[in-house]
């Protein structure tokens, strides 16, 4: 009898762990998520408002993210400290009155040590939050956490708030590679499927540097993941949704001889991606942003430079596409038109959060600061 | 509940690495020192953490492979006379390994690592083939590669870690980086063993 149990015991644990494993929740139909009850009132006169967002929270910051809440304030969140990857640097939120037209004081929200008690683990730094507005009207904020070595060592987490952003529950750390989880960072807009789902625009930094969609649910149990592309120099994907099918791709070149903004498309809700092409878009290794407005046309937020030049980041411009991201016309430059060669200013990792008709444009500058400048949809029209 | 496990995996792990390092295998019958020590050190704390999580934050969730070649290793501490790990499981883990690796990490655009969640199209294919593989290696007499696979596909049955990705169960680098030295040193020792029966025969 013992003989018998012995010899059919791993067998029958294999049939029992592939039925539990089977059985795991699946997706349905891929479809995006789009949004059509936003109202553009193009009859409005142009607003062009500038604010300063973060001082006093930490001596450099970075990395700037904001999503609207129903009230329609603004919820903001960065990584700040006493330099980049330092130990004391810890996340940051403020809320953006827009009655008052005023941003409160920033408070920390998430530091190494109470990641660590969620994640029961060593954690050395925190950084790239990015902040997400779910339908249903939870916030989810995702970042990234590393143990060991820089950002290339990162790992993605997720935690969520039930209150605008007030309190955040426990975080939950994301498993996204088979390399000891290492290597997965965020920076851009995450994206909705029609089933709830979220696709984080996740991107890649060791051995290879590449972009790719990770689905996961509110919960944070990852469903899938869909590569954007391969190879090594296409990171921080910028995705532009048109319809629930279609989407467009711009990613940061961070190899050291295309230097264009990468693009690729997805006709199939993200699933599958073309084959990403260069566009004729300069980008000396830095972030670029994209969104689409309500007349789908694309627009993208980027440093008009190359490697090539001394100053890569003192310049931030603004470019439409009318063919969905394949060409594109530089229309406006917030920072430094004319002193390309003398400015030693660094404008990034810009962010842009849309409310109806009013559009929310966000960069660091100088690590000092961000720039909150706020536009709507008459003011865009008048750059066409 | 997915840190108990996993903590307790990481804590296996720096287990049998202390063991390797101070040749514990050596002690003979002061082995139970060794273990009293190492789970002492395990639950130091330094700073913020103890030294259980300083393993867990380097080497994240560990796969069943590492843990079972570790567990092995320990139990060999014990009872000397206990079977090796087969070599059989050490080539089994280098060609997942190669398989696996290369392509995940942004070789090419096909992901395998994406076949392991649940919501993608070659999941069930995949739970199919390791239950597949484990089931003709129980009956080939490869008890090792089954006992890998039935532990992964039920740990990823009952999602004991944080991770919904079936390869994390089965395969780690760490598990690919034993498998690769012990497969060199077994190679190194049948090459020395031949160059000293010709010595041998020259003499």
């Amino acid at each position: 009898m013992k003989k018998y149990i012995i010899k059919f015991s791993v067998p029958a644990l294999l049939i029992v762990g592939l039925l539990f494993s089977y059985y795991l929740p699946g997706t349905g139909d891929t479809k995006f998520y789009v949004n059509h009850e936003s109202q553009v009132l193009l009859d409005q006169s142009p607003i062009f408002e500038k604010f300063d967002v973060g001082i006093g929270s930490a001596k450099s910051m970075h990395s700037i993210t904001t999503v609207v809440l129903d009230s329609g304030d603004l919820l903001a969140a960065w990584y700040a400290g006493t330099r980049e990857g330092h130990t004391d640097v810890a996340i940051y939120s403020s809320v953006f009155n827009s009655a008052d037209k005023q941003w409160s004081e920033p408070k920390s929200i998430l530091n190494r040590y109470q990641v660590s008690d969620d994640l029961n683990r060593y954690i050395k730094k925190v950084g790239n939050p990015v902040l997400y507005r779910h339908p249903s009207g939870v916030t989810a904020l995702f970042y990234v956490s590393v143990s060991m070595a820089g950002w290339a060592t990162s790992q993605l987490n997720m935690s969520l708030s039930y209150d605008d952003g007030q309190t955040w529950h426990a975080s939950k750390r994301l498993v996204l590679t088979p390399f000891l989880n290492i290597s997965t960072l965020i920076k851009n807009d995450v994206i909705t499927y029609e089933d709830g789902t979220i696709g984080i625009t996740a991107y890649h930094e060791l051995l290879g540097e590449f972009s790719h969609i990770v689905r996961v649910d509110l919960a944070g149990n990852v469903i899938d993941s869909y590569r954007m592309s391969h190879g090594d120099h296409t990171i921080q994907p910028s995705v532009m949704v048109y319809d629930d099918k279609t989407a467009v791709t711009m990613m940061r070149d961070s190899s050291h001889d295309v230097e264009k903004v990468q693009r690729a498309i997805s006709l199939d809700a993200g699933v599958t991606w073309s084959e990403y092409k260069a566009t004729k878009v300069d980008n000396p290794n830095s972030a670029v942003f994209a969104f689409v407005d309500e007349q789908n046309r694309s627009w993208m937020l980027f440093n008009d430079a190359t490697r090539k030049t001394e100053l890569t980041r003192n310049n931030l411009g603004l470019a439409v596409s009318f063919d969905q991201g394949q060409n594109w016309e530089t229309k406006y430059y917030f920072e430094n038109p004319e002193q390309l060669d003398t400015d030693k200013g660094r404008y990034a990792y810009p962010w842009v959060t849309k409310s109806g008709d009013d559009i929310h444009i966000f960069y660091t500058w100088n690590r000092e600061l961000f720039k909150h400048i706020h536009v709507n949809h008459a003011w865009l029209e008048t750059l066409l | 509940m997915t840190s108990i496990f996993s903590l307790f995996a990481s804590a296996v792990f720096f287990m049998a690495l202390c063991f390797s390092v101070l040749q514990v295998k050596r002690w003979g019958k002061r082995w139970p020192i060794a273990y009293v020590l190492v789970s002492l050190i395990l639950v130091i704390p330094i700073g913020h953490w103890l030294m259980v999580e300083f393993v867990r934050g380097y080497v994240s969730d560990l796969s069943m492979a590492t843990i079972f070649i570790c567990a092995v290793y320990l139990w060999k501490v014990v009872r000397p006379s206990a079977a090796k790990v087969h070599t059989s499981l050490h080539w089994f883990i280098i060609i997942v390994g190669i398989f696996l690796f290369p392509m995940s990490m942004g070789l090419t655009q096909f992901d395998p690592f994406a076949m392991g969640y649940s919501g993608n199209d070659f999941y069930n294919l995949l739970v199919v083939i390791v239950a597949t593989v484990g089931m003709l290696a129980w009956f080939m007499r490869w008890h090792h590669i089954a006992i890998v696979s039935m532990l992964a596909i039920v740990a990823n049955g009952f999602q004991i870690y944080e991770s919904q990705n079936l390869w994390v169960y089965l395969i780690d680098p760490i598990a690919v980086i034993m498998c690769l030295v012990s497969i060199l040193f077994k190679g190194m020792s049948i090459v020395m063993s031949r160059y000293k029966t010709l010595d041998i025969k020259n003499v």
